[in-house]
């Protein structure tokens, strides 16, 4: 029998597009499910082999659901805001809006015939001011919950893109999107305090059904370590505080190292004797990114502040102090402690400044090289009362001590940052503040959501690096709310995470009005049973979503404190090389990445790029800290960019 | 298809590859072992040719199949009249259920030796004793198979 595939598949998608097999009934008595798959960023190519797979396990998962009895969610949108779109439309001077319906389209009639057991009565498109009403709402949320803060700081730019980038889109040094080596750019930002979560997006990992590498990404990423706060004294009237996991080693201390970026330096440009150095270093620094400073940085540099001393709690001891580049502002307080016996880094530094090295765990052997064992019985020497306790008895004990003797404090640091929430580019949600020069920063109204994106001639950011949008003077200029005195627009909108962080809430009740998701849908719907993705979203998309599911859960829009019961991922489908660069012309230049090749930990992918500096780089590590899994985009979210 | 026997009910002998697929099915979906399940409806079609079917075995393939090709699925429910005798599509069937006994094979293939080669193969029931598998593998015994 012949079997007229063509035919007969359209025959069947005609049908279910009139009887609606797969329509999702909120209220319905049946037990539910929701099965989930991470919504597509409508691409003018339209869908591709990485697509499929995971929306296909989660079809037949949810096909056998339904007839196991289970009244099933199981929908499907477009994560539509991004840069491709946008530089096609800059390009082709059409509006990115009219581009992202052409491409919704494409994707909607080729996902129908794959036949799909999709709700599309629910389809939600994250460009669609009906829906960024809610992003937009939400954001005001966290703004007057004190979670959304605006501030100057050195961020990750991309000037090929001319667009800051997170943390989680720097691979390896470079924007995840272009490959372009990222720079250091002093900007004003907006700020989302997900650091306040560190400890629940932890924690609340125990109880869920994630598999476990996906647990153990996130543990790490968010990285919190339980250590010590000890508090030096100077020779000037400021005094200095570092974090430590290992108070053990205080007795081992013999210089301090502080960040470029510190403000110290520069309350202390009087007192340092060869300011001009230190200010030429300090130059220098800045023109690096945080992956040269950091994973690339071999040779340490660095210059002694002469004129500073500092005074070890311990010993109480004169320690010299330097300032070098492989110390960062964002990591603990920007100054670390120096101990040359026990950290190779520090040897390194110590041996080349001609430092003391002390050792204060015996069994290596510290003239030939940093003894750096893990080992939890090896045992303390020249330090005072330590002498003869293990380490692992010796941790405690100092940490005690220094809490009696006042200079320190036991305290938990996390790795994670708090997250740059803004973007100078037109394609994203406006973000709804007016600035005020008498009130600051205000929220407009709620019954003026949605802020729509105003029409603007140019779709490009200024070269300066400012949003299109802040050319546009009729609509940046604006009245205060809250006095009704003159007061510009924000400019800047979201990130291209925004739209995908509560989506998953949105399929609930997709035509609501009156709220981002009504309390009846949520409590029946909520929480997603299953969500199928690619595993290069753990440390952005999962983590930032669970963080406003989280902060949703506070203010009571939903009831679980988790968005997900379940998370399975899924490895990559590997273009021809693990940046998915595209060109070649595209890749990071040679002369901007050390020339050192280093082992890379990277996923293989069948044929890797030959530039120079993809086979140099390695898996991205922010200094210090345990490794970073590797990460690579995916084929799905990758082109989406931010 | 045209090889199914107009007959709704389910053949003897294809009874327990019909069970032990539906439990494999079921459990691989919910590992989503794909790959697997789709050997195991290999496996089972395979035994419908060699042993031949009805269309109540086939009913039990277009049911597990719906979830991972519902076109042809449906299209094999409609041809095969059970979009009319249920007045739903394959796709809104209750999944079907297994029954753990009937998942283990009835009969069970097994060689006979005699001084260390093999003489003949015989087919006895999955739960035989010894004395059974004895008394089978004589020569008198009408099922066994010669070897050559
Ligand atoms: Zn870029
Ligand atoms: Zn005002």
């Amino acid at each position: 029998m012949r079997y007229d595939f063509a035919a007969i598949e359209k025959k069947w998608q005609d049908r279910w597009e009139v009887s609606k097999p797969y329509a999702a009934i909120t209220g319905d008595p049946r037990p539910k499910f929701y099965g989930l798959i991470e919504f597509p960023y409508p691409s003018g190519a339209g869908l591709h082999v990485g697509h499929p797979r995971p929306f296909t396990a989660i079809d037949i998962v949810t096909r056998k659901k339904r007839m196991e009895g289970y009244n099933v969610l199981f929908p499907i949108g477009f994560d539509a805001f991004g840069l491709p779109t946008e530089n096609y439309a800059i390009k082709n001077h059409i509006h990115p809006a009219i581009v992202t319906k052409q491409n919704i389209e494409n994707f909607t009639r080729q996902l129908k015939m794959l036949g799909y057991g999709f709700d599309w009565d629910r389809v939600v498109d994250t460009t669609d001011p009906t829906y960024y009403k809610w992003t937009q709402w939400i954001f005001l949320q966290m703004f007057k919950n004190g979670l959304a803060y605006k501030t100057t700081m050195p961020i990750n730019w991309c000037p090929s893109c001319k667009v800051g980038l997170a943390n989680e889109e720097v691979v390896e040094g470079v924007c995840e999107r272009c490959g372009t080596p990222v720079v250091r750019k002093e900007k004003s930002q907006w700020m989302l305090r997900i650091t306040k979560y560190a400890d629940r997006l932890i924690d609340d990992l125990d109880d869920l059904d994630y598999i476990e590498r996906v647990k153990v990404q996130q543990k790490n990423w968010i990285g919190r370590s339980t250590g010590c706060e000890v508090t030096f004294k100077t020779n000037t009237p400021d005094e200095i505080t570092v974090f430590t996991t290992r108070a053990d080693t205080l007795f081992g201390v013999t210089y301090m190292v502080i960040s470029p970026e510190h403000p110290l330096l520069k309350k202390w440009q009087d007192r340092i004797a060869n300011w001009d150095e230190v200010a030429a270093y300090q130059e220098a620094a800045a023109r690096k990114s945080d992956f040269e400073r950091g994973e690339l940085n071999k040779d340490k540099t660095g210059v002694k502040l002469e004129g500073i001393e500092v005074i070890n709690p311990a010993t109480q001891e004169v320690v010299p102090m330097f300032v070098s580049d492989y110390v960062l502002m964002g990591y603990g307080t920007g100054i670390v402690m120096g101990v040359p016996g026990h950290d190779q880094r520090d040897w390194e530094f110590a041996t080349k400044f001609g430092l003391p090295i002390i050792e204060v765990v015996s069994g290596g052997d510290i003239t030939k090289e940093a003894f750096v064992s893990k080992d939890e019985n090896a045992v303390m020497v020249n330090s005072g009362f330590l002498n003869g306790m293990t380490v692992k008895e010796a941790i405690p004990a100092m940490k005690a001590y220094a809490v009696e003797q006042g200079w320190g404090r036991e305290k938990v640091n996390f790795k994670l940052r708090d997250w740059v929430f803004t973007r100078q580019r037109y394609w994203g949600e406006p973000i709804p503040l007016v600035n005020c020069e008498k009130c600051g920063w205000v929220p407009i109204p709620e019954s003026e959501l949605p802020l729509v994106l105003p029409q603007v001639e140019s779709y490009e950011p200024t070269d300066d690096g400012e949003s299109p949008l802040s050319k546009m003077t009729d609509w940046v200029n604006t009245t205060c709310p809250c006095c009704g005195g003159p007061a510009k627009r924000e400019t800047d909108t979201m990130p291209n995470w925004a739209g995908s962080c509560w989506y998953f809430l949105r399929y609930m009740d997709p035509h609501n009005d009156s709220a981002p998701v009504s309390h009846e849908a949520e409590d029946y719907w909520g929480p997603v049973d299953w969500y199928n993705g690619g595993m290069e979203h753990t440390t952005l998309h999962l983590l930032y979503s669970r963080f406003w599911h989280k902060f949703l859960y506070d203010i009571g829009v939903v009831h679980t404190k988790e968005p997900y019961a379940k998370r399975t991922s899924h490895g990559m489908i590997l273009g021809r090389n693990p940046h998915y660069v595209g060109p070649r012309s595209r890749c990071p230049s040679p002369s901007a990445t050390s020339s050192t090749p280093t082992t890379s930990s990277r996923p293989t992918a069948p044929t890797r790029c030959a530039c120079i500096s993809c086979s140099s780089a390695t898996s991205r590590r922010p200094p210090p800290g345990p490794t970073r899994p590797s990460r690579a985009p995916s084929a799905s979210w990758t082109a989406a960019g931010t | 298809m045209e090889l199914a026997k107009d007959d709704f009910a389910v053949t003897h002998k294809n009874e327990a590859i019909i069970h032990k697929t539906i439990k494999k099915v079921g459990e691989d979906i919910d590992t989503l072992k794909m790959n697997t399940a789709i050997a195991q409806l290999m496996t089972m079609v395979n035994e419908f040719y060699a042993n031949g079917c009805t269309k109540g075995d086939l009913e039990y393939l277009c049911m597990l199949l719906s979830p991972f090709a519902p076109h042809i699925a449906e299209e094999m429910w409609e041809q095969l009249g059970f979009a009319a005798k249920h007045g739903k599509m394959a796709m809104q069937m209750p999944w079907p259920q297994f029954d753990e006994a009937k998942t283990v094979d009835a009969e069970r293939e097994m060689a006979v030796q005699v001084n260390g080669k093999l003489r003949s193969t015989i087919i006895v029931p999955a739960d035989a004793d010894e004395e059974t598998v004895c008394s089978s593998s004589r020569p008198s015994s009408s099922r066994t198979r010669s070897s050559t």
